[in-house]
């Protein structure tokens, strides 16, 4: 008897294929364990009353999965868990939405994130904290919780999140799972509700590196609705998972993110011994230094902000968003709107990116900022120039406690530090489980590729899955 | 810790078009003050670390500060109302 609950795509597929299972009875069972285990998580905010037709030769036939309440879909509550969205439903499907139902996906609920996808923690949704399925006082990283915690939790097999500065690869480490994100372009954005448009990218959460591979074959092709969408001749991934890593694979470890002020030290030893492991399947390991990257947070707390400042300025109570009633005049009308819309969160990064946008600020900041990045590209170029993969610790920390950093936001920003480097380069990265602390918290092991890399992380991250057993480690909850 | 002022708070949540209470402006000074210091060392990268980048200066218009027009085009509008354009209405109520 399998355990249904903690099953991988692939062992699903099978048990459908060789009608050990129907399509519906799996659904079934896993609608009815979001129904039991949500009250305690609040990972999810809508469970759909789904009428699915199964056509057996789809690839996702049977499959469900969870998306994050930032993608639209076509008459689902689409709130990006803001109270100026509590009303919206969307009048049209995200790409990635129409890509899964064209591979006969069931997609049975829409997962919590924080408020606009603002947030390292799920704290600041509208609908309430997301906990952590391994230590329900504990959160699950943001902003893509809902989702980290509906697969950690065996609630789906699979889910989307959306990444701005990490918020896939974060929870993905904090929930103990596999969060990718893809190369700036790879998936298509039409119809995620932009935070920071040069950085917003769809992830995938997955148990495994295999059922990841899936997902983002399904996923990633060009799309004309997306201007930043790529042109890529191969979307082929799960072929390249042999289960070896790549002739010669040549790893950097990035020394001045490992040897970082601040780092746990489990989190240290689990990355060192991750190191190890890779070393012992053949891979060269080397030591690189990319001085800029003790700047990326910076720039990156710069430049999203910026960018959220414009792109939330739609929301005024007129354009889009509930209007306060309580106004009396246009001026109100906005300010009222988009006060009592917003969450302090997202009112203070607009703020922020406004203030770095003024004119007498933002040439200290915002210019700064972009030239920082500019530096941080050619760094990363001329990095994989001698190495194939860059390697550090996804957070510097395991799952906080909830409520840890209400005090300290800027504590609370810095949780993107390891991630947001990927972001600002646009290049992919991926994290996946690699330890557990002796409080019986997952840590997260990150690996990033050059540009389009996808196929040499999956590839080399499936290889690690096949000698360790991380990612077969569950919570337990019920 | 440099402060961001009660009055410079107050002009970016008017450029924010967010009405703030007076509470939520000191909280506001404080939330802001602290990113911006962290965020503020991007500057510091290209006087201490960098001498000489010249491929990635140049790219954007000196940041000055302009006056704005002010209340002046609004009182030369066919209608107005203080410091509004006056719209006429499409749908009578």
């Amino acid at each position: 008897m399998h355990n249904l609950s903690f099953a991988s795509i692939a062992l699903l597929q099978d048990l459908i294929k060789t009608k050990q299972l129907a399509p519906h009875e799996v659904i079934t069972f896993f609608k009815n364990r979001c129904e039991k285990l949500n009250p305690k998580l609040n990972a999810l905010l809508e469970i759909f009353q789904t009428n699915d037709s199964f056509d057996p030769t789809s690839p996702l036939c049977g499959i469900p999965g969870v998306i994050k309440n930032n993608i639209c879909m076509k008459g689902i509550k689409t709130t990006a868990a803001s109270k100026i969205l509590d009303t919206y439903y969307a009048p049209y499907n995200a790409t990635v939405i129409d890509r899964l139902y064209k591979a006969g996906a069931s997609l049975i609920a829409t997962a919590n994130l924080d408020e606009f996808a603002m947030g390292s923690s799920t704290e600041t949704s509208f609908f309430g904290a997301t906990k952590n399925p391994w230590n329900l006082s504990c959160v699950p990283g943001g902003s893509s919780g809902g989702s980290a915690a509906a697969v950690a939790a065996g609630m789906v097999p699979w889910a989307l999140g959306t990444e701005t500065g990490g918020s896939v690869r974060q929870p993905a480490a904090f929930c103990g799972i596999v969060g990718l994100k893809p190369t700036y372009g790879l998936i298509s954005r039409f119809g995620l509700i932009a935070y920071g448009s040069s950085l917003d990218q769809v992830g995938i959460f997955s148990r495994t590196v295999k059922d990841c591979a899936l997902i983002l074959e399904l996923l990633a092709g060009n799309d004309p609705l997306d201007t930043t969408s790529v042109v890529e001749k191969n979307y082929t991934y799960s072929a390249r998972l042999s289960g070896k890593l790549p002739e010669k694979l040549h790893i950097g470890v990035i020394k001045n993110a490992v040897e970082a002020q601040g780092i746990d030290q489990e989190v240290a030893a689990a990355i060192q011994t991750a190191i190890k492991a890779f070393e012992k399947m053949g891979a060269i390991i080397s030591e690189v230094q990319l001085p800029t990257f003790d700047y990326s947070a910076a720039a990156y707390f710069i430049i999203s902000r910026a960018e959220a400042a414009s792109n939330l300025a739609r929301f005024d109570g007129i354009r889009y968003g509930n209007r306060s009633m309580k106004a009396k005049n246009l001026s109100e009308v906005y300010g009222l709107s988009r006060h009592d819309g917003f969450g302090p969160e997202v009112r203070k990064r607009i703020m922020v990116g406004n203030y770095v946008l003024s004119a007498g600020h933002a040439g200290q900041f915002y210019e700064n900022a972009q030239r920082v990045v500019r530096v941080m590209r050619n760094e990363v170029v001329k990095a994989f120039q001698s190495v194939d993969l860059l390697l550090m610790p996804t957070a510097a920390t395991p799952a906080f406690q909830s409520g840890a950093y209400a005090n300290n936001t800027l504590e609370m920003d810095l949780q993107d530090y390891f991630t947001c480097p990927a972001n600002l380069t646009g290049i992919p990265a991926i994290s996946i489980p690699c330890g557990l602390t002796k409080a019986g918290l997952p840590i997260g092991l990150q690996l990033m590729g050059g540009h389009l890399k996808e196929g040499l992380l999956l590839q080399s991250t499936d290889a690690y899955q096949k000698i360790t057993d991380w990612h077969l480690k569950n919570p337990i909850i019920e | 810790m440099s402060r961001i002022t009660h009055k410079e708070i107050l002009k970016i949540a008017a450029i924010s078009n967010i009405i703030l209470s007076e509470n939520e402006i000191e909280q506001m000074s404080v939330g802001l003050s602290q990113v911006l210091d962290y965020a503020i060392c991007v500057a510091h990268y290209f006087g201490d670390v960098v001498t000489q980048k010249n491929e990635v200066f140049g790219s954007f218009r000196p940041d000055i500060q302009k006056i704005g027009l002010g209340t002046e085009l609004v009182m030369q509008s066919v209608q107005h109302d203080a410091d509004y354009f006056v719209v006429p209405l499409i749908l009578e109520q």
